[in-house]
């Protein structure tokens, strides 16, 4: 249908309804998903217990949250290709972060974000797994 | 002092002559109107798109064609009259000069060249003017030599809202965050509750023009000659504005238009996409105080948010409408009509909005800074040269069209309609 | 003035202004926004780590090194020499009669591995520069950006290099990382424990049980051990004559 036609007199009102409508949607969905969750907010990163040699995490929560990928980067480049050693390490995340379940998964699966650090780099999914391998 | 009176002569079917005297003490209603030609009204409309104005001489052939003026009192050979004879009073309180969507019918049947549709264009720039409190804003925005004024205002009052951020928000108690504390990315630069506030005090006063402008026309409108003596509402007012809402949405005035017939596309296009970005703009200002917002707010917000999703795809009709909108006015002048430098102030601001909105967009993903900064400051003083300047650009026509589509609701004056409904023949 | 404007007048001037306003307005805004990571000092400026094998210490038969290093670095096995990943290997040596000069016709055993070569050809043909040459000489693979072309493996002129075919499955050391199908690798001497200032696990292990055939150290450092050894006794490297100064050092060759 051309958009002349489908824009004419006649079919101005179903047009205009139409648009109406997908406007709306975004409201729509967002009732809808707050009903879905009950209410509840984004998944939190979980922190049981922190480690007594640590007071603070390196960064704060909302800067971690948005910067997270480039601060990892720049660790990564300072460590491997500069031999900067004694700063922070993914592993350091560990001493806290006990396992991904509650730490990178958690918000990772719910963004539906896909993460192949760990083909390489060992983080245990949960707690068991980091005790039997002794860390 | 006593004037002598002077006798009829026997001829019939010639009126009998009344002495000046007569005219003015005359008992039955008839009032003698005595014309103070606007001389620089009518030089005004000669530079904004009227100058074609002396060329009229009252054929009527424009009223004959125009697809939206009712058969009594149609539109617009009284207008071109009127504005011929400077008759700025009349025009302003008109509500015919606001009926019209400058289609362009008549100035493509008028045998003289004489363009009504772009004088009508030029009396309502002038009834912006006209209405707008304060009056110097409106031509300013009407002359492109106060282009840089224009931009300088809100950018150093941008600048100074920034500058002295942290001391406004420890007065008004809200969290200032310190150098290491990055909480959103346009923290450091803007935070929400600046913005929010910088353009709630701003708009607080565009609203009050808007509503001190309304309220004037609608007044004027009152006792506008249009309506007749004493005239009497067909409608409730609800209802008016219910209909008058729905005629809108549907640009159900547009559809009689058969010259400029593309206009009604590209302005269905940047009224809708308006309309969706208006929604999520409101929206996320609601943001700290709204439940059904998910948390913290984390920008940019995923590119498959159904609210970004929503905004991008308002933003591209825009885009397209407005590009529709400028490719007529520059090849097709004859169905466009001539663009005053008033509809292109309008066409180019808000081309220019949603252009920097892109672009911020772009460099926000990418995550180039300061770029993206830079960027998002050029879109804010584009914004409030849009929005806060709305009671005084052609943008106000969103608020006197309406004005005058209710009135011509409530009192029948039903425009584009066939003639056995009561509206004009098509 | 006629205000109803030539369109090319307007956008020409109303383009320039609105350009011209907002950037200059803009420009003392501009704030940065970048993370902060602290970059510390590097310490490996002005080393050469190296290394020297004695092989009349090497013992017949001992394949100890290899599975420490096997162990420390996760190095892929599967018993099948299509797939094996070997930073450390034992090659058997027979001079056969075209090869002239030499130290007689005995089959000798010659521990082969990356040589850290000062010239690395390896890096000069990564395209992506993920083999790089360190501060302190040892060449090393940055496992994040190779791309798996293999070049390296190409260019290597002592075969040091090799692939990873398969995903390995063991990780007998979790708090190394182990490669992932797809990139190539070469011994990097441990550098992960040479900046804890302790000795590659080969060396370790080779002095724990008591052969003591492998030494490392700082080349530059006139005190170590290797730079004496390299001084004072007659040493070797394998192939000099490419030019590619491998910083491997043999005893006994």
């Amino acid at each position: 249908m051309k958009l002349s036609t489908a824009l004419n007199r006649e079919n101005r009102g179903v047009a205009a309804t139409v648009l109406v409508i997908l406007i709306l949607l975004p409201l729509a969905a967002s009732i809808v998903g707050f009903v879905v969750r009950g209410g509840r907010d984004v998944p939190e990163v979980f922190l049981e217990k922190a480690d007594p040699r640590w007071d603070a995490c390196v960064r704060e929560t909302e800067y971690m949250r948005f910067y997270h990928m480039d601060f990892l980067k720049e660790i990564r480049e300072d460590v491997v290709r500069s031999g900067v050693k004694g700063g922070v390490t993914l592993a350091g995340c560990g001493d806290c972060h006990r396992n991904r379940d509650q730490f990178c998964d958690r918000c990772h699966q719910a963004a539906s974000v896909n993460l192949d650090c760990f083909g390489c780099h060992f983080y245990p999914e949960t707690d068991a797994e980091r005790i039997s391998a002794g860390m | 002092m006593e004037t002598a009176e002077v006798t009829a002569t026997a001829e019939p079917g010639v009126p009998e002559q009344e002495s000046p005297q007569d005219v003015r003490t005359r008992t039955d209603g008839r009032k003698p109107v005595l014309i103070e030609p606007d001389l620089e009204f009518i030089r005004v409309m000669g530079r904004t798109g009227g100058d074609s104005l002396k060329m009229c001489f009252q054929c009527g052939t424009c009223s004959a064609t125009c697809p939206l003026a009712p058969d009594d009192h149609p539109f617009p050979r009284k207008e071109m009259a009127w504005a011929v004879w400077g008759m700025k009073d009349r025009l302003m309180a008109d509500p015919d000069v606001w009926l019209c969507h400058h289609c362009n019918d008549c100035s493509t049947n008028c045998p003289r060249g004489a363009r009504p549709g772009d004088v009508l264009g030029a009396v309502r720039q002038q009834a912006i003017i006209h209405y707008a409190l304060p009056r110097f804003l409106a031509r300013w925005v009407g002359n492109p030599r106060y282009i840089p004024l224009l931009l300088a205002i809100p950018a150093v009052l941008l600048w100074l809202a920034i500058s002295f951020r942290d001391r406004i928000g420890g007065a008004l108690g809200f969290h200032v965050p310190t150098e290491d504390e990055i909480v959103f990315s346009f923290t450091p630069l803007l935070p929400h509750w600046l913005l929010d506030s910088f353009f709630g005090l701003f708009g607080a006063f565009a609203l009050l023009a808007a509503v001190v402008g309304i309220w004037r026309f609608a007044r004027a409108l009152k006792r506008s000659e249009t309506w007749g003596e004493n005239p009497k509402p067909v409608k409730g007012v609800g209802a008016s504005v219910a209909t008058v809402l729905a005629k809108i949405l549907t640009h159900y005035n547009f559809t009689f238009c058969e010259t400029d017939h593309r206009r009604s596309i590209s302005h269905f296009g940047v009224f809708f996409g308006f309309v969706a970005l208006t929604l999520v703009t409101l929206w996320i200002i609601t943001g700290p105080v709204n439940p059904l917002i998910r948390g913290d707010f984390i920008y940019p917000f995923s590119l498959f948010s159904p609210w970004k999703i929503l905004a991008n795809l308002g933003g591209l009709a825009i885009l397209a409408g407005l590009l529709m909108m400028i490719w007529d006015r520059l090849y097709f002048g004859h169905l466009a009509g001539t663009s005053s430098y008033f509809d292109w102030f309008l066409v180019w601001t808000f081309f220019l909005v949603v252009a920097s909105g892109f672009v911020t967009e772009f460099l926000h993903y990418l995550r180039m800074t300061p770029h993206r900064q830079v960027a998002y400051f050029g879109h804010l003083v584009l914004v409030f040269g849009l929005l806060i300047y709305l009671p005084y650009s052609k943008l106000a026509h969103l608020l006197y069209r309406t004005t005058a589509m209710v009135f011509a609701e409530r009192y029948g004056r039903i425009v584009g309609e066939p003639a056995k409904k009561g509206g004009a023949n098509r | 003035m006629r205000w109803v404007m030539d369109r090319r007048d307007f956008i020409k001037r109303g383009g320039t202004i609105l350009a011209g306003a907002s950037g200059a307005l803009s420009l003392p805004v501009v704030s940065s926004c970048t993370p902060e990571v602290p970059h510390g000092a590097s310490t490996l400026a002005g080393k050469r780590m190296g290394m020297v094998i004695d092989l009349t210490k090497c013992r017949s038969g001992c394949t100890a090194c290899m599975d420490a290093c096997r162990e420390e670095n996760n190095v892929a096995f599967f018993g099948d020499p299509r797939w094996d990943v070997h930073w450390l290997r034992k090659v058997n040596i027979r001079p056969t009669e075209e090869y002239e000069g030499g130290e007689g016709g005995a089959e000798k055993t010659v521990l082969l591995m990356c040589n850290h070569c000062d010239d690395p050809p390896c890096a000069q043909v990564c395209p992506v520069q993920a083999t790089y040459k360190r501060e302190d000489g040892i060449v090393l693979v940055d496992h994040h950006r190779c791309i798996g072309c293999r070049y390296c493996m190409i260019a290597c002129p002592y075969n040091a290099r090799y692939f990873n075919w398969r995903e390995n499955e063991d990780w007998p050391n979790k708090e190394y990382p182990k490669r992932s199908h797809g990139v190539a690798e070469s011994c990097n001497f441990c550098a992960h424990l040479v900046d804890q200032m302790k000795l590659p696990a080969c060396v370790q292990t080779c002095q724990d049980i008591g052969a003591g055939a492998l030494v490392f150290g700082d080349l530059n450092d006139p005190q170590s051990e290797v730079a004496r050894l390299v001084a004072e006794r007659s040493t070797k490297r394998i192939r000099e004559d490419w030019g590619t100064e491998p910083k491997v050092y043999y005893i006994g060759l």
